[in-house]
């Protein structure tokens, strides 16, 4: 009997089969850097509302709180605007990984990238069930 | 040659090729494709589902913090002149913070008309109030023609006072023992009477709450009436607040960003024995729709943990939110006056 396909069993499908280490890091650090971002950016937000909060403290309370606000407001925005330009360059980086047949990379980056959203939605998801 | 099947990702690499080779000039989506990219619009309707709810969530919690923090003060609409009593204005420090607070210093009369300030009471009133309440007034007038001085002052944020952020007595402590140090080394009006001999306090709701974390670092309040006081205030806070439920976690912390305000530590209860062995007057409406009774109950039982305690409860019946006064009148008057005439002994200037 015939066979029904063959495939060559060529170098680039050997690599496409196997994930090395080095990959398998990229991979991560792909996923990984909008998170990282984010909490990076969110904690320095907190840090730095609590420093200019004891900074301002015999300004009186309405400077105190416009200061702390304006703090808290840009660095949200900032970790917002950051997160966000992080997520788009890990999508392209897994198009790209499509175009290339790296499939493997794109399936494992695609669905970090669903976890790295089920993160980001923690805060909303704990308010909402966990009471 | 035998049978050799094709890989998953040469699965997925070939029918591209065979589809577009099979029918020329037609770009089919082949089913692999198509649930690939199915996949990825999910995943990117998630992501920004997800960032644009809980930056939302995140900003929304900082607004409502903003909000509930701080509200125009009430003004002074009335003052203890109203009740034919003499009074001084009077400002002075928070201790810790040094915030402006105002308020009244109203001598004691004494049954021979003389003027008395031996015995003086802190009148610590509660949220979004002042020292023009009519609770607070009323009841200062009746004590002070007991023959007890009384120091009646707005909170910080409140009244005439600095403004400041409400933080349900996690600051507002600093503001009674402010007063505290007022009394003992600041520029009383009417030297000519001295010095206070002992010093005491009564609080309702929020301030019977901040006048019990004050009185247990500070042992120069020699007794506590706690009217309505709460023994946590973030259960109140989860049950009685116009705030949304699922933001008050967040609110909190959004709090405790912006003004440093935890308000997880602001818990009466876990405090109240340090009072002892200066005894304690606990009285609750059993009707009260804002501090539930069992608060007093919990309090109580907290005060009472350590040897020496002098603890005393009230239930007054049917009473809702501090208005034990209200509905009791004049026998509210008589036990307050006798508790703090166990306390603080007899006004010795009347011999």
């Amino acid at each position: 009997m015939a066979p029904v396909t063959e495939y060559p069993q060529t170098k680039q499908n050997v690599r496409r089969a196997q994930v090395t280490p080095a990959r398998l890091w990229h991979i991560v650090a792909v996923v990984a850097t909008p998170l990282v971002l984010l909490v990076v950016l969110v904690v320095a937000t907190l840090v730095g509302t609590a420093f200019v909060r004891s900074l301002t403290t015999s300004d009186g309370f309405f400077i105190q709180q416009r200061d702390a606000i304006l703090v808290v407001s840009t660095g949200l925005m900032l970790a917002a605007t950051a997160y966000t330009i992080a997520i788009i360059v890990a999508l392209r980086k897994i198009s790209h990984w499509h175009k290339t047949n790296k499939s493997r990379e794109a399936v494992g980056a695609t669905w970090g990238l669903g976890m790295t959203a089920v993160i980001v939605s923690l805060p909303l998801l704990l308010a909402m069930f966990i009471r | 040659m035998p049978l050799q099947l094709p890989t998953r990702d040469a699965r997925a690499a070939l029918p591209a090729q065979t589809s577009s080779s099979r029918r020329p000039g037609h770009r089919l989506r082949t089913p692999v494709i198509s649930r690939r990219s199915r996949i990825i619009t999910l995943i990117v309707i998630l992501l920004v589902l997800s960032e644009v709810l809980t930056f939302c969530f995140v900003g929304l919690s900082v607004y409502i913090a903003m909000r509930v923090e701080y509200m125009p003060p009430l003004p002074i609409t009335k003052t203890p002149a109203a009740f034919g009593l003499q009074y001084r204005d009077v400002t002075f420090l928070s201790r810790e913070d040094h915030l402006r607070l105002r308020g009244w210093f109203i001598p004691g009369v004494l049954p021979n008309g003389h003027l008395t300030v031996q015995r003086t009471l802190i009148m610590v009133h509660g949220t979004r109030s002042n020292r023009a309440a009519p609770l607070l007034l009323n009841l200062s007038s009746a004590l002070a023609r007991r023959g007890f001085a009384i120091l009646a002052f707005d909170m910080r944020g409140m009244g005439e006072s600095a403004p400041a952020p409400l933080s349900e007595g996690y600051f507002e402590q600093r503001d009674v023992l402010g007063a505290v140090d007022f009394l003992r080394s600041g520029s009383l009006p009417y030297p000519e009477l001295g010095r206070p001999r002992v010093i005491a306090g009564w609080g309702d709701s929020m301030g019977a709450a901040t006048l019990i974390l004050a009185a247990a670092q500070e042992p120069a309040i020699r007794a506590v009436v706690s009217d309505s006081g709460f023994a946590a205030i973030v259960p109140l806070l989860e049950s009685n607040t116009q705030i949304p439920g699922v933001f008050i976690p967040s609110v909190l912390l959004a709090v405790r960003v912006l003004y440093g305000i935890d308000f997880y530590a602001t818990r009466p209860a876990d405090v109240v024995a340090r009072i002892a062995p200066r005894p304690i007057f606990f009285i609750q409406g059993t009707a009260d729709s804002v501090v539930p009774a069992s608060n007093l109950k919990v309090l109580a039982m907290a005060a009472s943990a350590v040897p020496h305690a002098h603890v005393q409860t009230w239930m007054v019946q049917g009473a809702d939110h501090i208005q034990s006064f209200q509905v009791m009148g004049v026998v509210y008057v008589n036990r307050v006056v006798n508790f703090f005439t166990q306390a603080l002994g007899p006004d010795t200037s009347i011999a």
